[in-house]
């Protein structure tokens, strides 16, 4: 049994560590489990590491993320130890340079790491991925979600107004994880679009928006045709920067687009090709700034796309390719939901996935 | 009960705050900044808040000059080949820091 690395200290009971909790910042405002000793020892004898094995370094306060500390803030979300290694390879995802997690961590953007769990994982852990798959109801999903967060928020201290400059947030700063609908979706798994073999199980973070819902019953055209025109909002990130984003297929419609013969990369070349804007509408609309481009990703700056010499009936693409755009089917089978959620621009974010490399037993 | 408290080590960077001149007389003001300002003819030019630290700047003080540098990337940091010469032609810098 290896020796402790943090500090240890004794408290009288819940009640006095919850207080302490909070009077230390050890949370962002809701309650935490207490790291007892065995609690914390339980998870590192599961995993079969050192306590002191270094995962890597979360800004913006350069802390150190050893495997005690994960699993201490682990313990502190709830989470059963064989939820653990998915934590650490979400860890690890953010911690890629083009994930540039000091960015996201500090951004004005109202952006939150969203971990995404596909493969035999799913199921093996018992991760809810049916009906309100972004919110409630599944210990797996909150809790891996609440770990990400409180290792943010203890190890690389994004405390709001001080280091995490976000202007709104959003509700997934508390917990944001999701799991693949795999048993629904009528295409390979998700993380076969990131090189990853099929049969494996595999962690995303793509640093994004909430989910903006879109309900669209019909035929694959109507589909394809009101979720091309529903996402170019002249108020998304990308309108400024390009970059990323992510598209929601509830099983329903997705087993439609299938059944008419569409792959997910049609999916994605078709928003690609679709989802644009109208260059001359922007002209006419005065609100293309073709001068400054903090106004918008067409200034023709730093390698940008220049507008100057394109004609007003040109459509201008919102991302830069079809791989920027991800498509997940996930959520429950009974209705026509879509949802999009915008990443952060061209500044960083981006998806990027692992495969699980430790095997994890069933969970309870 | 005993509990592991969520405290990590922290990674030194070494890096420790510049000291302050007395004065901006004669001291050369570097800003360095994501933004810019693109003007009719393409050129870019300083952000227009930086522009106003800038006047407010010579209005106060004889600076000995000014140099701006636009970052390549908003989000990212400055390539360090990039900031050790922009360092090595100023005295001060005034950063810009917003994405």
């Amino acid at each position: 049994m290896s020796t402790p690395a943090a500090r240890s200290i004794e408290v009288a009971d819940h009640d006095a560590w919850q207080e302490l909790a909070y009077e230390s910042g050890w949370t962002d405002g809701l309650p935490v489990s207490p790291p007892t000793a065995e609690a914390v020892r339980e998870i590192v004898e599961y995993l079969g590491r050192g306590r002191d094995e270094d995962i890597g370094v979360i800004p913006p306060a350069l802390g150190i993320a050893t495997v005690e500390q994960i699993a201490i803030n682990c313990v502190m979300a709830g989470c059963r130890p064989e939820y653990v290694p998915v934590v650490i390879e979400g860890v690890k995802c953010m911690l890629e340079e083009r994930f540039n997690l000091n960015g996201v961590q500090c951004t004005t953007n109202p952006c939150a790491p969203l971990l995404i769990v596909s493969g035999p994982a799913v199921t093996d852990l018992g991760f809810n991925y049916r009906e309100n798959v972004f919110a409630g109801g599944s210990r797996v999903n909150a809790t891996i979600g609440r770990a990400i967060r409180l290792i943010l928020w203890n190890l690389g201290r994004g405390f709001p107004g001080e280091t995490d400059m976000a202007t709104l947030g959003h509700p997934g700063k508390f917990s944001f994880c999701v799991a693949e609908n795999v048993e629904d979706s009528p295409w390979e798994p998700f993380h076969t679009d990131y090189g990853v073999d099929a049969a494996s199980s595999a962690v995303t973070t793509f640093a994004c928006d909430p989910p903006h819902a879109l309900y669209i019953p019909g035929d694959d055209k109507r589909i394809m045709k009101i979720l091309a025109q529903s996402i170019p909002a002249l108020g998304l990130i990308a309108f400024h920067s390009a970059g990323q984003y992510m598209v929601i297929i509830a099983p329903k419609p997705a087993r439609t687009l299938a059944d008419a013969g569409w792959k997910r990369s049609d999916v994605k070349e078709y928003l690609f090709e679709n989802a644009r804007w109208n260059l001359g509408q922007l002209r006419e609309m005065e609100i293309l700034d073709e001068t400054d481009h903090v106004k918008t990703h067409w200034g023709g700056v730093d390698g940008a796309p220049s507008v100057r010499d394109r004609s007003d009936n040109e459509m201008l693409p919102i991302v830069d390719s079809p791989d920027d755009i991800h498509v997940l089917v996930t959520g429950g089978s009974g209705q026509w939901w879509c949802a999009v959620l915008p990443g952060w621009g061209t500044y960083g974010g981006f998806a990027v996935t692992r495969p699980l490399e430790a095997q994890v037993s069933k969970g309870g | 009960m005993q509990v592991l408290v969520p405290e990590p080590q922290f990674k030194s960077t070494e890096t420790q705050l510049a000291s302050r001149p007395g004065s901006l007389n004669s001291k050369v003001v570097g800003f360095l900044d994501g933004w810019g300002h693109t003007l009719e003819d393409g050129t870019i030019e300083m952000y227009p808040l930086m522009s106003q630290i800038r006047s407010g700047l010579e209005e106060k003080f004889e600076l000995g000059g000014v140099v701006w540098q636009k970052k390549p990337h908003i989000g990212k940091p400055v390539p360090k080949e990039m900031l050790q010469e922009f360092v090595a032609k100023v005295d001060v810098v005034v950063n810009g820091e917003c994405i």
